[in-house]
Formats: structure tokens, C-alpha cells, sequence
């Protein structure tokens, strides 16, 4: 290595180090708390699944050799009596929203009991406050745990899994995603539907996006309403959803007048006549028992885009591979990695797509650092 | 290693040793303390790379976090043997480093910082998203580790002693290391690398085997990391940490080993100390380190002692 190119690798090395200074690490800790199962959630699991599959008889063989059940059994003293019995009928009868309340029940006394336990040996004096601390962590973690599968287990929020596979979920725009919500709609519930969203801004680009990506597919829309922000009492517009007579009911509301909806929709019994999906109703969890039977089967797509490497990454990625010091490399580099990203998400979990993209980028800097326009020795 | 130096050495680990004794040192100081030490042992640890062999990692912090989640995953389990964590550590950062070496080093220059940067971000994207790892929260609420059954290093006085332990191994070892011949194999390829080449020396081996040693010490400090926060999260791999890595090591001064301890030590004090004043602490400490850079630019160091030839001389 010269002298003259050391020096201005250095001058490299010092801009981005000034440049990372601007940037604290704790600011990139973004992301959703998925807590992870222990034996009794994913006993819990596989119950649900079975219920939703209508294999009653695998479900109660499960519950009844499964970690839930004895789980019940040692904390029967501090649920409500005959939970345990409650919940097994109904699995037996294939009761399946029964079984999912007394489930539901369950996960609430589970998480109230954490609760408690916490508050105690958090206000116990003793241990250091790093051992408390860690033991409140742990316990927040295994409240927030049964937490949520108190509400998966009402609701069914069709955000990972089965949904993977239409919802592109490291697209970057929400026209994007309204692409593989439509898609999934067209594919698995029906082609004529009615689409209902909040008359602001983000409502109606939903709306409007959203339109567009399913007539684009072959659907069919057969209506739009709009209702106001913060609209109490959505019935004025329920006439014309059933005269409309849909397959799918798409709807684009948010916070409480989601809540709100559903439940009035509910009330009218059109959460049952019509398929719903929709677009960023996001609600609060303890509204979430509040509307457990009105969400049923809703299909729901959220707006992130939590898979996407670092916009800043990227743009590197792209300069390296185009070579450094060519425009035109860039403008290619680019495309390249953009189709590649869009293409190989069609046949890998998005975070492997990531993944896939930085190791194109190690053999082109070790077969070519260059990259594809860039001159020779530059920076070498 | 001369009498003087050791001498030294032994006068200020004998003064770190009897830090917890002061009246003034809380447990917060406590675990600052050991924050300074543990960053300005892996900014030291980096240096050989840096300010001796001429190569800048870029990825760093991948070796860091690979060892804490080394630790972390054992913890998880039951595991609180501390040798088991730092064996695991070991074992898991040197074939990464293995592999990354391999490949970088068969660049120079930029490329290769390019090179362990991917790679760092592959290892943190593989976190980032893996469930079985706790995802973007990564393995939070760990048990303390145990020196031996029953002993668990649970008070910031203990853990502290375990990082100035740790520290003194890993500086005793970076000292005999640069100052061997292989030591000077690596100054010698940081010169020219070529002329060493042509001399009969496998450069790349050498390189190797530096970044090797210096990866193995990053990633031991880093499986010593969940021991005092109970936790380990991907953030600890972001290529942001490998950055601050640099700058530390830039603030202490290139091709000296305690130079980026003090750079280490430095850099989380005052991040530590600005940040519980203003919240854009970021800005003032970029500036301070601008200023280091214009106007000392061997790093904190050189305002002590005259310039003894070019950086990584012979330097203490």
C-alpha cells in the first residue's frame, strides 16, 4: 500500500467515523416485541391451529397431554372454578369460539398472576437493584408473552405465516403492499368487493391505492364509501354495502373508530355475511377482547417495512457495486440490486433476501472490488 | 518487556484494582468503570489490526457481539460456567474470524474495511431477524455468570474485577505479541507490504493470524458483556459500534496499545457524561473528536510525549 492512497483511505476512514459520531446505536433498536413461546404458549398453539383446522379430536388430545392443561391444573386455585372443565367441553364439542373465550380467560388470570408476582418481588428490598431489574424484565417478558396470545387467541391478525406468502412485506411503499393485500384478496376470498375508508389523507390514499392494485388484478369493486374522522355511528352507510352485496368488505380505519366499526358492523351481523380485510386498523389491545368475535377472520395488513436494510446501506451497497467514481455504475447497480431484491422475495423470507444481498456484495469485492464500471486501483 | 514499563503497568493496574476501595465510587461509577475498561481493551484489541498491520476493520463489532451472544445463548440455558461463555466465545468469533479473514485479506486497503463491514452486517441482519435469538430484542433478563459453582459475578465490585482482570491478560498479551517476531512482521507489513512479501513472509497468513488474535480478544470482551447488562441485543453487532470502535481507537492514538485503551475509556466517559447533560450528546462529542483529529492527531497521547518517530513505533 502507498503512502499517498493510505493517507486517502484514511481521509475515508475519518469522514465516516465523523459521520457515525452524528448516529447513536440505541436509535437503530427499532421493531416489534414478539415474545417467544414457552412450552404453554406453544401448546397453546398448536391447539389453536388444530381448532382452526376443525381437527377437534387432535386439538383435545393436545390439550389433554399438553403443558396448558397442567399448567391450569397447578394454578386452579387462582382461576375462576371449573375453567379447566369449561375449556375442555368445549374443545370436545368443537366449540370453537367457547373454547378460545375460556383459552382467553386463562391467559388474562396467567398474566394478571405474573403481574402480581412481579409487583411483589420488585417491592421486596432485597437483591441488588440489578437482580431486581433483571427479574422485572423477565417477568414483563412473560406477561407481555401471554399478553398476546390473549389476543391472538380472540382475534386472528393474519400478519405472519399463511399471509407471508401474498404479503410483501419489505416493499417499501404502501402501494406496494396494497399489491399483495389485493392480490390475496382476489386469490383466496372473493372477487367483488366494497371498499370503506376514512375520508383524511392517509384513508384515502389507502383507499384509492388499494382500488387501484385489485382492478388492476381482475377484481371487481363494487362500491366506495367514505366516512368522516371520528364518525360515532357508521349505520347510514351499511345500506349501501348490502345493497352492493359484496364477497369481501375492505375497510381502512384506525384506533377507535376501528373499534367502533367492527363492533356496529358486527351488531348489523355483516361481520358474518362478508369477508373482511383492511389496511392499518390499528387498536389498542384492551379494546382487542372488546371486538374479539366482530375481528374474526379479519385480514389485516399492517404498513412497515421492517425487513428493509438501512436506506444508508443500500445506497453504499449500490456506490460499491457500480464502482466508485462511475455515475452510469451507479444508475445500474441500482437496477440490479432492486430486481434482484424484488425477484428473490418471491422465493425467500425477506430477512434471508437481506441476507442473499450482502453476499452478492462480498463476491463482487472479492472477484471485482472495482465493482462494474469502476477504475482499476482506485483506493486499493 | 523492559522494567520500566512493567513497573508501569503494575502502577496502574494496582491503582484500577484499588478503584472500588475509594469512597466515591457508586455502583453506577462501578459499572462506567467497567464499561471504559471493557470498550478500551477491544479498542486496544483493534489496534493491532489497525495501528499496527495497517488494516482498518470495519466489523469489529460483529466480533463483540458474536462473543456476547455466545454468553447470552449459554446464560439462556442454565449454562453459568464463565469459562464455558468465554470457551464458547472463543470457539464461535475465531471461526467467524476465520472465515471473514480468509476472504478480506485477499484485498487491501479499503476494500478490505469493505469486506469485514458486509460481513458484520450479515451477522447482524442473521440476528436482527432470527426468533430463535429473541429477533430485533435480542436474549434479555440473563442470569449472572459463575467464576466457579455457587461464586456468580453478580455485584458491580466483582464484575468490575473481572474486566481489570480481563484487561491486564489482554494487554500483557498484545504487549508480548508486538513486541515479538511476529509483532514485527506485522509493522513490517503495514510499511510496505510488498517488500515484506518479497522478503519470504506469507502476508496473508500473517494477516490472518493477526486479525484472528484481535478478534478473539474483541469477542472474549464482548461474552464479558451480558455479565453486566444481563442482556444481549443486535444493536451490539451494528456496524455503527464497529464505527465507534474506530473512533476510539483514533482518539487514543494509532499504533500504541494503551493509547486506544485510554481512547476507549475516554469515549464512553464523555458519551456517558454529555449524554446525562444534553441529548444531542452525539454532536459534541463528533466535535470534540474533530478536534482531537485536527490537532492531535496521534491521538490523546501525543499531547504527553514528544512524537517518537512514526506512529506505531515503540511507543508505551
Amino acid at each position: 500500500m502507498s503512502i499517498a492512497v493510505s493517507a486517502r483511505a484514511n481521509a475515508v476512514m475519518m469522514a465516516l467515523a465523523v459521520a457515525l459520531a452524528g448516529g447513536p446505536a440505541a436509535a437503530h433498536h427499532v421493531g416489534v416485541f414478539v415474545p417467544r413461546d414457552n412450552e404453554v404458549s406453544a401448546n397453546f398453539k398448536q391447539i389453536k391451529f388444530a381448532l382452526q383446522a376443525r381437527k377437534f379430536d387432535v386439538a383435545l388430545r393436545l390439550f389433554d397431554n399438553g403443558a396448558l392443561r397442567a399448567e391450569m391444573r397447578a394454578r386452579a386455585a387462582d382461576l375462576p372454578a371449573g375453567l379447566e372443565a369449561a375449556t375442555r367441553g368445549a374443545i370436545g364439542a368443537g366449540d370453537v369460539p367457547a373454547a378460545e373465550r375460556w383459552l382467553m380467560v386463562f391467559f388474562a388470570a396467567l398474566a394478571r398472576d405474573l403481574a402480581r408476582e412481579a409487583d411483589r418481588r420488585l417491592a421486596d428490598p432485597g437483591g441488588s437493584a440489578e437482580a431486581r431489574g433483571a427479574v422485572g424484565r423477565k417477568f414483563l417478558e412473560a406477561i407481555t408473552r401471554y399478553y398476546s396470545w390473549n389476543s391472538v387467541s380472540c382475534a386472528e391478525f393474519m400478519r405472519t405465516t399463511k399471509f407471508h406468502k401474498y404479503y410483501f412485506s419489505n416493499q417499501p411503499d404502501s402501494r406496494m403492499q396494497a399489491n399483495g393485500l389485493a392480490k390475496y384478496i382476489v386469490d383466496k376470498m372473493g372477487k367483488r368487493t366494497y371498499i370503506f375508508y376514512t375520508d383524511y389523507a392517509m384513508g384515502q390514499s389507502d383507499g384509492r391505492q388499494f382500488k387501484t392494485a385489485l382492478e388492476k388484478l381482475g377484481g371487481e369493486v363494487v362500491g366506495v364509501a367514505r366516512a368522516p374522522l371520528d364518525t360515532k355511528d357508521f349505520s347510514p352507510w351499511f345500506g349501501a354495502i348490502n345493497q352492493a352485496n359484496p364477497d369481501v368488505l375492505f375497510v381502512a380505519f384506525a384506533g377507535t373508530d376501528s373499534l367502533r366499526l367492527m363492533t356496529q358492523l358486527h351488531s348489523f351481523g355483516m361481520t358474518k355475511k362478508y369477508k373482511l380485510a383492511g389496511i392499518d386498523c390499528f387498536l389498542l389491545q384492551q379494546d382487542l377482547a372488546a371486538i374479539a368475535e366482530p375481528m374474526e377472520g379479519f385480514i389485516q395488513l399492517a404498513h412497515f417495512s421492517a425487513y428493509n436494510p438501512d436506506k444508508s446501506m443500500q445506497a453504499f451497497i449500490v456506490v460499491i457495486l457500480g464502482g466508485m467514481g462511475s455515475m452510469g455504475g451507479s444508475v445500474v447497480a441500482a437496477f440490479v440490486i432492486g430486481i434482484t431484491q424484488s425477484l428473490l422475495t418471491l422465493w425467500m423470507k425477506p430477512q434471508r433476501v437481506a441476507i442473499a444481498i450482502f453476499g452478492i456484495m462480498i463476491v463482487v469485492l472479492i472477484v471485482r472490488p472495482r465493482g462494474f464500471f469502476g477504475r482499476e486501483g482506485v483506493l486499493e | 518487556m523492559s522494567k520500566a514499563v512493567s513497573w508501569r503497568v503494575a502502577l496502574v493496574f494496582g491503582a484500577l484494582a484499588a478503584l472500588p476501595l475509594t469512597p466515591w465510587m457508586s455502583k453506577y461509577y462501578m459499572l462506567l468503570a467497567f464499561d471504559a475498561l471493557l470498550f478500551g481493551a477491544v479498542a486496544m484489541s483493534l489496534d493491532l489490526l489497525m495501528g499496527y498491520t495497517g488494516l482498518v476493520s470495519f466489523g469489529h463489532a460483529a466480533f463483540f457481539g458474536l462473543g456476547a451472544y455466545s454468553t447470552a445463548v449459554l446464560l439462556e440455558r442454565g449454562v453459568l460456567s464463565l469459562w464455558l461463555c468465554l470457551g464458547l466465545a472463543v470457539v464461535v468469533v475465531g471461526a467467524y474470524a476465520l472465515t471473514v479473514s480468509y476472504f478480506a485479506t485477499t484485498r487491501r486497503g479499503i476494500y478490505f474495511a469493505l469486506l469485514t463491514l458486509i460481513f458484520a452486517e450479515v451477522v447482524y441482519t442473521f440476528f436482527r431477524y432470527t426468533q430463535t435469538f429473541g429477533g430485533s430484542d435480542g436474549i434479555q433478563g440473563l442470569p449472572a455468570p459463575q467464576l466457579l459453582p455457587g461464586v456468580a459475578i453478580d455485584t458491580p465490585v466483582r464484575i468490575y474485577y473481572l474486566v481489570v482482570a480481563y484487561l491486564l491478560l489482554a494487554y500483557l498479551a498484545c504487549r508480548v505479541l508486538v513486541w515479538s517476531h511476529f509483532g514485527r512482521v506485522l509493522v513490517a507489513i503495514r510499511e510496505n507490504e510488498d517488500r515484506a512479501r518479497f522478503l519470504g513472509y506469507n502476508v496473508q497468513r500473517y494477516k490472518m493470524g493477526v486479525c484472528l488474535i484481535s478478534a478473539i480478544l474483541t469477542g472474549l470482551a464482548g461474552a464479558l458483556y451480558p455479565g453486566r447488562a444481563a442482556y444481549a441485543t443486535p444493536d451490539l453487532l451494528h456496524w455503527s459500534i464497529s464505527g465507534e470502535f474506530i473512533i476510539m481507537v483514533m482518539i487514543g492514538g494509532l499504533g500504541t496499545l494503551v493509547g486506544p485503551i485510554i481512547g476507549g475509556a475516554f469515549f464512553i466517559l464523555l458519551q456517558e457524561k454529555v449524554s446525562s447533560y444534553v441529548e444531542w450528546y452525539s454532536i459534541i462529542v463528533g466535535l470534540v473528536l474533530v478536534l482531537i483529529v485536527l490537532f492531535a492527531p496521534r491521538g490523546l497521547l501525543s499531547f504527553r510525549r514528544a512524537p517518537r518517530g512514526r506512529p506505531g513505533g515503540e511507543a508505551a
